[in-house]
């Protein structure tokens, strides 16, 4: 089953959808099996595999340290691979990549062997709208669904046109930062802006990053109206150490509580948005 | 407006950061048009960072190469000691116009965070500078300077802690401060519209160029040689002059001799996509990208302006590398020969325009000499 689908189905069932973030890691290529089970039987929907990359922009401090210190203990293609490979048993697949790393002499020209690893979407956060115009159909030409990114002040038309390009899922990065860290002004109001998109897109499940942390975070997330969440740094301080599991588990299930959490809202009466199955 | 060189530049940033690139495009095509924002930009360029700057005839340098003309450009004259004050102030101008209050910037030898901190105070910016913890430990004069004109300098620890990585922190921090920010970007490099703006607002260099040796000898250079770290005082030597005759050679680091890479990114490296941009890269086989080195902090990175890749391709114009140690020998000929020191950046293409001349003679070469040296005195052994 691919991304999208998984995502679908579960929405259909009345899950709130959580998509955890690991980053491959050398270290943690023999473990990569047991943990994506272990989120799994946790209740994720999906996982997402980050490359890591030397200049991770988008990122803050607690990935661009992951993907450093992956990148010291020797991190390489191969390992990307493995890694796709280990969890593809597990969950759905989707590949997390900057833009640098996916090129071979300039050119997108990985997407075959990810595929074949066992991935089924592909999230590059460095490849705003304009950019992306021939890389979707090249990735789905190697059936890979290219996820799309929209973000506060993206104006609507535009907002309308990544909602249909998008495949797989739409990210919704839900304020003007970086991954990870907590805000440091009141995250803007985005439920006009997922209405838009929802209205482009119907059936394409939305997904919040950035900064979903907790059952409160998430809560918020669905207030916005979004379908889930993807986590990556909460995900990462925890570990993947032997003592990781039970937070692990707990994070998992907390996320997946969030739109219990919209009954503490100021309106609590508002109708949930409603989705066309 | 055509956001690539041929096939190179573009946008690849996180959407996050469009609107802000979408605003700043529309910013800079509005105040292009504005006479005001022209008469502005001359004004403070005349009064405040000292241009016109002279074009010399180095009598003595001309005798060691013992064949062509060498002229120097001299942007080591400027306010602050580099050409990166005429990109600073063009950049201040517009985030006024803007209406951002805060300036951010990256440096590496120093020179475009100084440059952006006179600019900050001079326009009334509150102004913070990343660098990177090595650069800060090498550069150290540069960092006082910053301080004293009112700039907060952040080290950045992160990765190879040199000027790539400073950018990834400006780009970081501007994504978390869009509404209040500018990021005052130092140089050809980055998503589009900064390759653009920053190239334009440099090109007064080659215009002047241009002026200047027609009044001096009747016509444009044979050659003209600048050095290449992103590639702003080689690009704006070289724009005005694409439809001239003259032949353009940039100089890229080579770093210590024996280096695999140095920092010669066009010369030793292949495309990809770094900080927005697609340009060559100094990287390994997965994409990641790698350490450079270079005695020169100014030079030490690992991509370059997408115009300058776009400019190898075409083969308008050509580009080679000179090592650490050929640097330094240029450094003391033109103290010695000149009475000039110039910065270890400039030293690389002094070192060409040399070695060039020996064929060429009866021509003239014009060398962008881009800064001073008195922030590399406790670099330069004696």
């Amino acid at each position: 089953m691919t991304v999208g689908e998984a995502l679908i189905r579960s929405r259909q069932l009345g899950d709130f959808l959580v998509v955890p973030y690991l980053l491959v890691d050398r270290r943690r290529t023999a473990a990569v099996s047991a943990r994506v089970r272990l989120l799994r039987e946790a209740g994720a929907h999906a996982v997402e595999v980050g490359i890591p990359f030397s200049d991770p922009i988008a990122d803050g401090p607690v990935l661009a340290e992951a993907a450093a210190r992956s990148l010291r203990h020797g991190t390489d293609w191969a390992d990307v691979l493995a890694t796709v490979r280990a969890a593809a048993p597990e969950l759905p697949v989707a590949v997390m990549s900057y833009v640098n790393p996916l090129l071979r002499d300039g050119s997108p020209g990985t997407f075959p062997e990810l595929a074949r690893a066992g991935a089924s979407a592909l999230i590059v956060p460095d490849l705003a709208d304009d950019e992306a115009e021939g890389w979707s159909p090249l990735a789905r030409s190697h059936g890979l669904d290219l996820v799309r990114f929209v973000a506060p002040g993206v104006p609507a038309d535009r907002v309308r046109r990544i909602a249909r390009s998008s495949r797989g899922f739409l990210y919704l990065v839900t304020r003007n930062g970086i991954t990870g860290t907590r805000a440091p002004s009141p995250a803007p109001d985005l439920s006009a802006l997922v209405r838009t998109a929802r209205k482009a897109a119907p059936r394409l499940p939305i997904l919040a990053g950035f900064g979903i942390r907790d059952a409160a975070t998430a809560g918020a997330a669905a207030r916005l109206g979004a379908d889930g969440v993807v986590v990556g740094s909460a995900l990462e301080e925890i570990g993947a150490g032997r003592d990781a599991a039970e937070p692990t588990r707990a994070l998992i299930r907390a996320l997946r509580s969030g739109p219990d959490q919209m009954a503490f809202t100021r309106n609590p009466t508002r109708k949930p948005t409603r989705i066309p199955q | 407006m055509p956001n690539r060189f041929g096939r190179y530049g573009g946008a690849y940033v996180p959407e996050t950061l469009v609107p802000a690139l979408q605003e700043l495009e529309r910013a800079w095509v509005e105040a292009r048009r504005d006479p005001g924002f022209r008469t502005e930009l001359a004004e403070r360029l005349r009064t405040y960072a000292g241009r016109p700057t002279p074009l010399y005839r180095a009598p003595r340098l001309t005798r060691r190469g013992k064949g062509a003309e060498i002229w120097l450009k001299r942007e080591d004259l400027l306010h602050g000691g580099a050409h990166k004050i005429n990109n600073a102030i063009g950049q201040g101008v517009l985030a006024r116009r803007m209406g951002k209050p805060r300036l951010i910037a990256e440096t590496g030898a120093g020179q475009h965070g100084v440059a952006t901190a006179m600019v900050g105070a001079a326009l009334g910016f509150e102004t913070v500078v990343y660098m990177g913890e090595r650069d800060i430990a090498r550069q150290h004069p540069n960092v006082l300077r910053m301080r004293l004109l009112g700039a907060r300098v952040v080290p950045v620890t992160t990765g190879s802690r040199t000027l790539k990585d400073a950018i990834n922190a400006a780009l970081r921090d501007w994504t978390e401060n869009l509404p209040t920010t500018h990021y005052l970007i130092g140089s050809v490099v980055g998503p589009h519209p900064f390759p653009t703006i920053v190239g334009a607002f440099q090109s007064v260099i080659g215009r002047e160029i241009l002026s200047q040796s027609r009044a001096a000898w009747g016509g444009p250079p044979d050659l003209a040689v600048a050095c290449v770290g992103g590639g702003s005082n080689a690009i704006g030597t070289f724009h005005p002059l694409l439809r001239q005759p003259t032949e353009l050679l940039g100089v890229e680091a080579g770093g210590p001799a024996g280096h695999p890479t140095g920092a010669a990114s066009l010369t030793r490296g292949r495309p990809g996509v770094l900080h927005g941009s697609y340009t060559y890269l100094l990287q390994d086989r997965d994409g990641q990208v790698r350490e450079t080195a270079s005695l020169s902090a100014g030079l030490d990175y690992p991509a370059v302006g997408p115009e300058h890749a776009h400019l190898q391709a075409t083969g308008r114009a050509r580009y080679g590398v000179v090592h650490d140690d050929e640097a330094l020998r240029a450094f003391h000929w033109l103290a010695e020969d000149e009475g000039i020191l110039p910065a270890l950046e400039s030293a690389h293409a002094v070192y060409a325009a040399v070695r060039e001349a020996r064929r060429r003679r009866g021509q003239h070469i014009v060398v962008t000499l881009s800064g001073r040296g008195d922030k590399d005195l406790e670099v330069i052994p004696e």
